[in-house]
């Protein structure tokens, strides 16, 4: 089983949603990865890894977020993930690998957060 | 530093204190002194000038009595013969007088007339300055008329300086008012200066005299003269004395230059009580200050001795007293560099410092013959200890494989001896010919020594059965054994003894029980006491019986032969070990290889123990009469080439293999993860490429799964070489392949690496997620 990446871009929430499809392992990490460095040239202020139909994470998948995550975060932009499956949140635990990034357990939390961040941009203007 | 520092401590505060009361002291007597010194002082100096005042005040009243007398006397003008007597009793009845004339008045055709007595001969300048000129005589005259009395002046008739001072009276005519002449005496200032002196306050100021006309009398530089005070006080400041005169009866004071020195002065005039004369003193009151200033100089100087005494004497009395303590002091750090043999001082004083001495003395000689026994003492152990190190070698060198053993031949066997001390008096011994196995546990009672010179005693005697071709029992075995040790045993040490017989092929086990404790045989997972009929202990009575015992094995069983060190092993709150706790963790170890389950009934004991003592000599044999309790139950393998497609290739036949043997699903998912991690680290950093080939397998046991992973890279342990990367660090840090690594032992239970025949062999191992849920 590979990896299936689709793209969902939402240009009024300037978020890019990536939902990713089945197993991110040491052969398709470079998939993600050319499709993470496409977004970071991109313009949208969030990239959202929606890992609902994840399978499978390795070491090697991580440390391609782990390098958009630093990179969108120089930029002053971030890189989030959602819905992880358990399989796929042990390994991110066990290498408490989130400095960098914001964690959404659910779409609802996600529109609670851009929501909020809206109002906040909105109210300072 | 430290010794100093004592005595300065003890110095300091006693000289400062010291120096407080005594400073305070002084000055205190200094300020009550000082102001009765000075009212002193200015009583003095009062007294001298009114006693000074008095005697001029007698002198100056003489001398114009005597001229008054001499006066009433001359009623008309006189012949010589009466001037000469009268003028004879004016000289005897004043000695002040030094000369006395009389002068008559010129007529209009006349020169004037002078009678002339004087004192002495040699006075003869004396004389012509009493004999005055036409102008001066006429001057006096003039004056006398101006005054109309008598009136003191200085006007010399000759030279520049007078000599004497003149009181001039003139004498009138009967029947006029015409003065007939003038009475003249001289007084001479060299008479005055005795007067002069009594006015003097100090060394540096001068008394003077005012007469009522404005004469002044004083000898600012040692010479007496005779001037108009202008003149006489000139070069100490100008005063107008016209206008004080106008009013003398206020007393002047006022500064003037000092005569002989640079500084001011105090210049004092005052009335001579009754008389119309004054007198005037010019003094320094810096110098009637002098005998203050002394006294302060005498104060500070006999402060600063007694000080310089007292710090002296203070400084003394406390190096008399600290030096038995500094002596002491260094004769402590001497002790404290080990120097136990230096003398201390001398102390004879029965004082603290005495006792303290003494008591310390008493302390260095116990602490050097303690120091020596210690010494004596370690010697001594150190000896016995290598001795019985050496004895333990030697003990350890009788039992197979020198105390943990390991056979695996068809049939595995394990074993190790723990002694409680350096020797001990457990032993077991195992040995095979052809297909049996012959083997022993025993514990010879008590312990140590004794125990351990018991036990060599029959271990020969157990390894010669062992050894034996003959078909002897471990029974009758155990009756030679036992005849063999009652003799010469008069300690009467004993002996407990396991005997087995172990016949491979049948798996048939004889055995027989000389008071030991019963072995366990773990089948199927549990674990049972083995039945025995069992004799006594060896070595206590001759003669003994002993029964077989006999029991077919399985082949999957394991027998654990055990000595009572194991359930009698005690934790801190001197709970025992027991037969239930041994009995569960040898239920728990029933999945371990041999050597691994051996280890962990150790470990079981070793962590119930907490740190207490072992109390006993242990000794654990482990039997497995086949080999297939070791196997795994399936067996998959496949070699793939160290290529790109190696992680995906591997992968899927994970997969597979994972579906072949029916290992849990849930588990698939961590075993890739492990597997992809592994592989990664391989093709990137061992070096190895498509021409090499890695070899995975995958076994499962009846309640594990196994992966192992062959390669032909250089020798590397990922276990302990690899570098883990510190977790939650930026990922940019992370050692390459060092997460992985995380991911490696948090998935599985139990790592394991050897090097053998030029191969890295990494055994991963996963326990199934609830006991026995595979068969």
């Amino acid at each position: 089983m590979e990896l299936n990446i689709e793209q969902h871009d939402n240009s009024e929430k300037s978020l890019l949603r990536l939902d990713l499809q089945g197993r991110l392992n040491t052969g398709t990490a470079p998939m993600l990865d050319t499709t993470l460095q496409q977004a970071i040239d991109g313009e949208r202020q969030m990239v959202l890894l929606n890992m609902a139909q994840l399978e499978y994470i390795s070491s090697a998948g991580l440390r391609v977020i782990f390098k958009a995550a630093k990179q969108m975060k120089a930029a002053g932009r971030s890189l989030a993930v959602s819905n992880r499956q358990p399989q796929v949140e042990k390994v991110f635990e066990i290498l408490q690998a989130l400095p960098d990034m914001a964690v959404f357990a659910s779409d609802a939390e996600l529109d609670d957060y851009l929501d909020a961040m809206q109002k906040k941009v909105t109210g300072d203007d | 530093m430290q010794r100093r520092s004592f005595t300065t401590r003890l110095t300091l505060p006693v000289i400062a204190i010291a120096t407080l009361v005594i400073g305070a002291g002084l000055a205190l007597d200094y300020q009550l002194s000082k102001n009765r010194l000075l009212t002193i002082v200015e009583g003095n100096a009062r007294q001298v000038v009114n006693d000074a005042a008095q005697r001029i005040d007698e002198m100056s009243t003489g001398v114009e009595t005597a001229v008054r007398l001499l006066s009433s006397a001359l009623q008309s003008t006189p012949d010589e013969a009466l001037a000469t007597r009268l003028l004879r009793s004016a000289l005897a009845s004043n000695r002040h007088i030094d000369a006395a004339a009389i002068i008559l008045a010129p007529g209009a055709d006349s020169a004037p007339q002078i009678y002339l007595q004087r004192r002495h001969v040699e006075h003869a300048d004396m004389a012509r300055s009493a004999a005055p000129t036409s102008a001066q005589l006429q001057r006096w005259l003039d004056e006398a008329e101006r005054e109309g009395g008598p009136f003191w002046t200085s006007a010399a008739t000759t030279g520049p300086e007078p000599r004497a001072a003149f009181f001039i009276e003139p004498f009138p005519d009967q029947q006029s008012t015409t003065p007939l002449g003038l009475i003249v005496v001289a007084v001479a200032l060299e008479d005055l200066h005795g007067y002069l002196e009594g006015l003097r306050i100090d060394h540096d100021g001068f008394g003077f005299l005012l007469t009522p006309t404005g004469v002044a009398i004083g000898a600012p530089r040692g010479i007496v003269r005779a001037t108009d005070a202008d003149t006489l006080l000139a070069p100490l400041s100008a005063i107008d004395w016209d206008r004080w005169f106008a009013d003398p009866a206020a007393p002047l004071r006022t500064r003037v230059n000092c005569p002989r020195r640079a500084g001011e002065c105090d210049l004092h005039v005052q009335a001579v009580q009754d008389s119309r004369w004054f007198v005037g003193t010019v003094y320094s009151p810096q110098a009637l200050l002098q005998p203050l200033r002394d006294y302060e100089l005498r104060t500070v100087a006999l402060g600063v001795a007694m000080l310089v005494l007292m710090a002296a004497l203070v400084i003394a009395i406390t190096r008399h007293l600290t030096r038995p303590l500094l002596s002491l002091t260094a004769a402590s750090e001497a002790i404290a560099r080990g120097q136990l043999d230096g003398e201390l001082p001398p102390m004879h004083a029965n004082d603290e410092l005495g006792r303290l001495v003494h008591s310390f003395d008493t302390m260095r000689q116990d602490l050097a013959t303690h120091i020596h026994t210690i010494e004596q003492a370690a010697e001594q152990r150190s000896r016995l200890e290598g001795e019985l190190s050496a004895a333990r070698d030697i003990q350890m060198a009788m039992v197979p494989q020198s105390g943990e053993a390991y056979r695996c031949a068809g049939y595995a066997l394990w074993a190790r001896l723990r002694p409680a001390r350096a020797v001990g008096g457990d032993l077991y011994s195992f040995e095979e010919r052809g297909q049996v196995l012959r083997f022993a546990v025993g514990d010879v009672s008590d312990k140590g020594v004794p125990a351990a010179l018991f036990m060599a005693r029959a271990m020969g005697l157990i390894q010669q059965w062992e050894r034996d071709d003959a078909t002897i029992t471990p029974a009758q075995a155990l009756r030679r054994l036992n005849r063999a040790l009652v003799r010469d045993n008069d300690n009467c040490m004993f002996l407990t003894l396991f005997l087995g017989e172990l016949h491979l092929t049948q798996r048939t086990l004889n055995y027989a029980s000389a008071g030991h404790t019963p072995p366990l045989l773990l089948r199927d997972g549990t674990v049972r006491v083995l039945e025995q009929e069992r004799g006594p202990a060896l070595g206590l009575a001759d003669d003994l019986e002993f029964p077989d015992n006999r029991l077919t094995l399985a082949s999957d069983d394991r027998l654990v032969i055990y000595t009572d060190g194991f359930d009698e092993a005690m934790n801190p709150h001197n709970d025992t070990f027991g037969d239930a706790r041994l009995q569960q963790a040898v239920t728990e170890a029933d999945d371990l290889p041999l050597p691994d389950a051996g280890a962990a009934l150790f470990n079981a004991i070793d962590e119930f123990a907490d740190g207490c003592d072992q109390a006993d000599d242990m000794t654990l044999l482990l039997l497995e009469p086949g080999e297939r309790r070791n196997r795994p139950l399936q067996v998959s393998g496949t070699s793939l080439p160290v290529d790109a497609m190696l992680v995906e290739h591997a992968t899927h036949w994970l997969d597979e293999q994972w579906q072949v043997q029916g290992l849990w699903a849930e588990g698939l998912n961590e075993l890739q993860l492990v597997q992809e991690e592994l592989l990664c680290n391989l093709r990137d950093h061992s070096g190895l490429d498509a021409s090499h080939t890695i070899t995975l397998t995958l076994q499962r046991y009846a309640s594990r799964v196994e992966l192992e992973c062959v390669d032909p890279g250089p020798a590397f342990n990922p276990l302990q070489d690899g570098t883990r990367s510190p977790l939650g660090a930026s990922i940019d840090d992370a050692a390459i392949g060092g997460l992985g690594l995380h991911l490696i032992t948090r998935f599985t239970d139990r790592q394991s690496y050897t090097r053998e025949h030029g191969r890295n062999i990494l055994r991963l191992t996963r326990a199934f997620p609830e006991r026995n849920t595979q068969s």
